[in-house]
């Protein structure tokens, strides 16, 4: 039995990158780019690049597992999913993105042991017999936030031998 | 001999400590599939799913500061709990090195928790003597609801 009441819900996208699945509210990304499309040579402190889409720019970041800044492009990284809804507009590298079928999320609450200062995932979701960490633009939009201008300078110097396994 | 029924729960690092007989409900002895939730605690940083519940995995010896993983075997103690009579119950995985054995634990087994076991001191109800070694009666709400935090 869940801790509180579940909820049945069509309304997420499975992300998968650094070996770990998330899911996110579909209605919070606006479009998926190929990475290919990245442009390396512009974008914040901390990103990778950024998407140039109707004219409007939208930052890239990659992050691990951890949800933590890794500051270049893994080789199995094809897609950038933009968000809406933080920032005014910004993206992260994926392996993939994928719908869920109708009907087949649960949501749980994060155990009471498991709650920290630093916890990323707003819940838990169980979907075909596996668990996933629910993710919003809002809580990756607040990893992003911490990267300290300073890093812009030795991000810029290591992008193009980063970007060689694309 | 009267007392109350319990379980005697063995932990990597040769720790020993004691559940409630009612509070042990099942006993994986495979690793289970374990999923990762990022930003939680180290020492339970990793989810599972048992009977349609989603259950936090609780590696006490990390927890009270162990460095390095004792090598071996490990099962996976499914416990419950509820943190008012009123409430439904929950669950929670404690990693252990061996498979429980039960015991029967009464008053005139009862002991101080010993100085070498302070760190366990939020999370324990009371402690007992089994065959001469002190044994911690484990405070599953506690431990499972946060209530207590490793430093």
């Amino acid at each position: 039995m869940p801790d509180s009441p579940s909820q049945k819900s069509s309304r997420y996208a499975r992300l998968v990158f650094d070996g770990q699945s998330f899911l996110m509210p579909r209605n919070q990304i606006p479009a998926v780019e190929p990475s290919i499309d990245l442009n390396i040579q512009s974008g914040p402190a901390g990103s990778v690049g950024e998407i140039i889409l109707s004219g409007r720019h939208w930052p890239v970041y990659s992050l691990d597992r951890n949800l933590d800044l890794i500051g270049r492009i893994p080789p199995e990284r094809r897609v950038c999913v933009l968000f809406s809804g933080a920032l005014d507009g910004f993206g992260i590298t994926c392996d993939e993105l994928t719908p869920l079928k109708t009907d087949d999320v649960r949501i749980h609450p994060i155990p009471g042991c498991m709650r920290t200062p630093g916890l990323s995932a707003a819940s838990l979701a169980v979907y075909s017999g596996r668990v996933a960490c629910v993710l919003s633009a809002e809580i990756i939009a607040r990893r992003v936030e911490r990267v300290k201008p300073c890093e812009l300078s030795s991000r810029s110097q290591a992008r193009p031998a980063e970007l060689g396994g694309l | 001999m009267s007392g109350a029924p319990a379980w005697i729960i063995g932990f990597p690092g040769n720790h020993l400590a004691a559940v409630g007989a009612s509070e042990l409900v099942h006993v994986l002895a495979d690793e289970p599939e374990g999923f990762n939730v990022p930003g939680s605690p180290w020492y339970c940083h990793r989810v599972i799913l048992w009977e349609d519940n989603v259950i936090p995995i609780l590696d006490i010896e990390k927890m009270l500061g162990a460095g390095r993983e004792a090598p071996g075997r490990r099962h996976y103690g499914i416990v419950r709990y509820r943190l008012w009579p009123t409430d439904p119950q929950r669950f929670g995985a404690l990693l252990m090195d061996r498979i429980p054995q039960r015991a029967n634990v009464d008053d005139a087994s009862a002991c101080a928790l010993p100085d070498t076991l302070a760190a366990w001191r939020d999370f324990v109800i009371s402690c007992f003597l089994l065959e001469n070694r002190p044994v911690p009666i484990l405070d599953i709400s506690s431990l499972f609801s946060g209530a207590c935090a490793a430093a």
